[in-house]
């Protein structure tokens, strides 16, 4: 049955060469475009390494300090009652902001309050994305971003470690001059990817030993994404003993397993919202949103006080978007589906005549077009390969490295699947409820 | 004729619905892309307002503890050493609020019922000349302006529109952290990047001794070679006595800054572009398969008297109806924008956009209409009478 | 009314030359009721649609209502079309999205006609034929006798010189094909129309004016 179905399937196919045409066409296309946006959205949001644990990670990146006054607003509203003129007086009591100031926390206060809170497994301080060095190599020019991290960093992170090790708590405790450098700057710095261990990188006033090598983040999340990682207590100025509020420092903590991620983040902005302040004068409340992963990455493209909006919103938008890209390519379809079927209506008639019931003829519209599908599916992939090769070389998206792995294959077999069934589905359920009479006799005006 | 052809479509609704729904679709997403593209284009239609090629910008990193007079010895230093090189022309310092840089500085007060909210851009005296600012009215406030009654600032023209409209505004005293004195009017300044909405602006004067001016903004001589960063970078490391300062070129971070407008909407357009051929194919495609299947209509009318010019206008005016119908029905979604204002995007920009949608989609319809009307109706009626 | 003058017709393909007409000569009386009557692919059609101008004589010359047509294709022809000629075909070509009154209103839509002025002759004209009641059903809601008297209405309905019949009764049984017939027949002594029908069945043509048979593109009585 089936291999009679196939054998059919492209003779339609070569029958009418245009209408294969452009079905191919816009089933490659748009089948290319989805596997592009699902390769981006593996390398954003996939559970790649460093990031493999994404979903049990809790983020502190904004401190927030307000000076928050009552506020005490009069309005006299004059009104004539019975020809005098009267006044209403409403006073009404809030607060004001006077001043706010909004930035990554200090190393003082993560230290001193943000330690060890329930259901936690590990948890790392790290200053990253403030961090530019300017290195000049025999008349060029390398911008190399570092990120300032303690030991436990590295088990948050599962990065991949291609050679030697990470530094350890005892490193990081003694401000050990190390460094675990990736894969790219071992390459734009030595000019080849290993083999550097023991060799030295001179930034800013120090140099560094190489202790280990990792394979860069494929992600733009900054969190992750530096070229050099150095023990934090190897910063310059007096980041580390400084004891205002806010610096350039963030925290990311790992849940335990079995742990709920809603009581971690209420308890860590309980905790911050208890910090005793030392000169109210100047601020006088001081707060911290605690976010998950999508809710960070959220809060950075819509600005919104609450980061569980913000990710709403955002899924919204971009499933909003994603629908209305795939409807129009749809119904485009569907629209030559009919025309496609209703060529063949006679042929309908005949096999209707002859025993084959509405459900048969069903499956058969839905499995040719599924296969057209799966054409039009191999076609995008090898485009969509080229186009991910050429976006790569082109460096548009910085630094992002977009793979075409087994999780985007399957996702993509997936969306070619759903593209065909619902695509051949609506115009073969109306042919195949045709009367045969009317097929039979389908040549009249 | 129109009333026949309404007819024809309304009778014909269960195979025009489809199409009628897909141009719908099609005027909604091309609206959507037209007007985020428009939006962004009309911004940067205005000038930047100040030179990014031949320029450097240094964020210098400064010991803490410093007390004002190291901060002005310094910085005095500092600038006498790269102005003696050969390719700097002239240098400014600035606040860590810098062009490019993603931060902005607000403030806004409340005087009596005249609320003034401006962004805020800390300069020395040598930045109007270094960053070939135009000044529109006044002048830049100069070093021994710094003694004088008001502390000198000077605005946009923007902030000048907003908030003075035709008044005089040079020497006039505003409260923005104190009395401020206006000084001069700057005609653009988008700081922000190329794709920016102008904001309402206001450059403080900060003299050298300020602990707050910690990026050096250098203006080289035109064709200097990229090689001079590491003569600037010997010189800042030995004046400052530190090496973790980062140096980038002005431009360089324009292009990066606009980059993250252009990419997506270079992106955003093409997927349109590639949806609407798609949109076109298809159509063209469906509508060649319609058309010709009523060959025999087609036949039939001409044997009646029709000229083929009056089938080709018929078929074709068929399908405008059901695309204009589908478009109707789109438009009328889309002025819910720009009337109920839920967007910070102008008005106009949607209204452009309309059009701009319309006249796109009409002339699709219209190529992939006529050319297969065009054909059919060019048949012999006998053969097509008599085609069964 | 219709005057042929050596009318041939040739089909070309790529091999074969078919001569599907053989030098016809042949003249149509105002008010006459012709019949042509001959096996199939005589090429009795193409000389109807000859007739019609809707088909093009490889050579010869035709006239028909005084005028001599010789360029076709043009907007004259099929102006002249539209006001001299009225057509009815075997298979009905009624357009089955519109309803009977706009299918029967469909030539006056070629001229300059009010919209008020084309629904009130398209009535005349449908009334003629017995089929007032049915002005707003479809196509499809009508038997294969209704639909030819509707195409009738059609072809009467510009008030033609000439109405051309091809197979008229062709597709309907005897009872609804003599309907059809006496609704010609009275169109032809009541309104003086002439009429040239192409036939199959010997007891229509009998009924008409004159006779003209063919076989294998030429006239043989």
């Amino acid at each position: 049955m089936f291999s009679n179905y196939f054998k059919l399937a492209l003779k339609v196919l070569g029958r009418n060469k245009f209408f294969t045409g452009i079905s191919l066409f816009g089933i490659s296309f748009t089948l290319m475009i989805l596997m592009l946006i699902t390769a981006f959205y593996d390398t954003e949001f996939g559970e790649n390494p460093p990031l493999s644990n994404k979903d049990r990670l809790v983020f502190l990146s904004v401190l927030k300090m307000e000076l928050v006054v009552p506020d005490t607003t009069l309005v006299i509203d004059s009104v004539a009652q019975g020809g005098l003129m009267a006044y209403d007086t409403t006073f009404t009591y809030g607060e004001g902001t006077n001043s706010v100031s909004i930035s990554s926390f200090s190393y003082y206060v993560l230290d001193d309050y943000l330690r060890e809170p329930a259901g936690v497994t590990d948890y790392s301080f790290y200053s990253s994305g403030q961090h530019s060095f300017n290195v000049f190599l025999d008349n060029r020019k390398l911008e190399v971003g570092a990120i300032y991290a303690d030991a436990a960093y590295w088990r948050v992170f599962d990065f991949n470690l291609r050679e030697g090790e990470c530094f350890s708590a005892d490193q990081v405790q003694h401000a050990t001059p190390v460094a675990v450098i990736t894969d790219e700057l071992a390459r734009q710095y030595f000019g080849r990817d290993s083999g550097v261990l023991g060799q030295e990188v001179e930034l800013g006033n120090s140099r560094f030993k190489v202790i280990g090598v990792v394979r860069r983040s494929r992600s733009m999340n900054s969190m992750v994404a530096g070229d050099i990682f150095l023990p934090l207590t190897t910063m310059e100025g007096r980041a580390l003993d400084d004891n205002a509020y806010q610096g350039s420092f963030q925290a990311a903590y790992l849940l335990d397993r079995s742990a709920a991620i809603g009581p971690v983040q209420a308890e860590l902005a309980e905790r911050t919202a208890r910090i005793p302040l030392r000169n109210p004068e100047e601020y006088n409340r001081i707060s911290t949103l605690p976010m998950s992963f999508g809710e960070l990455y959220a809060s950075r493209l819509i600005d919104n006080n609450e980061p569980q909006k913000s990710l709403f919103r955002m899924r919204l938008v971009f499933g909003l978007l994603l629908l209305f890209f795939v409807l129009l390519p749809t119904l485009n379809l569907i629209n030559i589906n009919i025309s496609r079927i209703m060529e063949r209506e006679s042929e309908i008639g005949v096999r209707k005549a002859f025993g084959a019931h509405a459900g048969t003829i069903l499956y058969q519209f839905v499995f040719e077009n599924v296969i057209i599908t799966f054409l039009g599916g191999m076609i995008g992939m090898v485009l969509a390969l080229g186009l991910l090769h050429l976006i790569n070389d082109s460096q548009v998206l910085p630094h992002m490295i977009l793979r075409f792995n087994l999780r985007v294959f399957a996702y993509s077999l997936g969306i070619c699947l759903l593209f065909g069934i619902v695509s051949g589905w609506v115009p073969a359920w109306r042919v195949s409820r045709l009367q045969i009479a009317d097929a039979l006799k389908s040549n009249q005006l | 004729m129109i009333k026949h052809i309404l007819t024809l479509v309304w009778n014909k609704k269960r195979t025009n619905m489809l199409m009628m729904l897909e141009i719908f679709l099609a005027f909604l997403i091309l609206f959507s892309v037209f007007t985020f593209a428009i939006n962004f284009l009309r911004m940067y239609q205005s000038p930047l307002g100040f030179a990014t090629r031949d320029a450097l910008l240094v964020q210098l990193m400064l010991d803490d503890g410093m007390d004002s007079v190291a901060h002005l010895e310094m910085r005095q230093q500092l600038r006498r050493e790269v102005e003696l090189l050969p390719a700097v022309q002239t240098t400014s310092f600035n606040s860590g609020v810098t062009m490019f840089s993603g931060s902005m500085w607000t403030t806004s007060n409340n005087d009596n019922g005249f609320l003034l909210e401006t962004c805020i851009y800390h300069a020395d005296e040598q930045f109007a000349a270094a960053a070939s600012l135009n000044l529109v009215e006044g002048r830049w406030p100069e070093v021994s302006d710094q003694n004088n009654k008001y502390a000198p600032v000077v605005i946009n023209r923007r902030l000048r529109e907003a908030y003075f409209g035709d008044k005089p505004v040079i020497d006039s005293i505003i409260m923005l952290d104190g009395e401020k004195k206006i000084m001069g009017v700057v005609d653009h300044f988008k700081y922000q990047g190329e794709f920016e909405t102008e904001r309402p602006l206001t450059f403080f004067f900060l003299p050298l001794h300020d602990e707050n001016l910690r990026t050096l903004y250098v203006r080289l001589k035109p064709n200097t070679p990229p090689e001079f960063e590491e003569e600037l970078n010997k010189t800042i490391a030995r004046v400052t006595r530190r090496r973790d300062f980062v140096i980038s070129s002005v431009d360089a971070d324009r292009v990066r800054q606009s980059r993250q407008v252009w990419v997506p909407m270079i992106t955003a357009l093409l997927i349109c572009g590639f949806l609407i051929l798609n949109v076109a194919l298809g159509l063209f495609g469906v509508l060649y398969y319609n058309i010709s299947k009523r060959r025999a209509e087609i036949g039939l009318r001409r044997a009646l008297g029709a000229t083929q010019g009056a089938i080709t206008r018929q078929f074709t005016a068929e399908v405008m109806v059901v695309a204009a119908a589908g478009m109707l029905l789109a438009i009328l979604i889309a002025v819910q924008f720009p009337l109920l204002a839920v967007f910070d995007v102008p008005a106009e920009n949607f209204y452009w956009s309309i059009l701009a949608t319309t006249i796109l989609i009409l002339l699709v319809v219209l190529i992939c209409a006529f050319s297969p009307s065009r054909q059919a109706a060019a048949v012999q009626p006998a053969v097509a009478l008599h085609e069964e | 009314m219709i005057k042929l003058e050596n009318i041939n017709k040739v089909y070309r393909t790529d091999t074969i030359e078919t001569l599907a007409l053989n030098t016809i000569n042949l003249a149509v009386a105002q008010g006459e009721f012709l019949s042509i009557m001959g096996p199939s692919g005589c090429g009795k059609s193409t000389l109807l649609n000859i007739m019609g101008l809707i088909d093009e004589p490889s050579g010869g010359r035709i006239e028909v209502a005084g005028q001599v047509v010789a360029n076709y294709n043009s907007k004259a022809t099929a102006r002249f079309r539209n006001q001299h000629l009225g057509f009815i075909f075997q298979s009905f070509h009624l357009i089955n999205d519109l309803s009977v009154i706009d299918n029967v209103e469909l030539p006056l839509l070629y001229r300059q006609v009010s919209g008020k002025e084309r629904r009130q002759l398209a009535q005349v004209a449908l009334e003629q034929v017995g089929l007032k009641n049915r002005m707003s059903h479809f196509p499809g809601q009508l038997s294969g006798g209704q639909k030819q008297r509707v195409a009738i209405a059609r072809s009467i309905v510009g008030r033609p010189n000439i109405i051309l019949a091809d197979e008229p009764t062709g597709n309907l049984d005897s009872v609804m094909g003599n309907e059809i017939m006496d609704i010609l027949l009275r169109l032809n002594a009541e309104d003086g129309a002439t009429i040239v029908m192409v036939t199959h069945d010997e007891s229509m043509a009998r009924r008409t004016h004159r006779l003209v048979r063919l076989f294998d593109g030429s006239q043989v009585q």
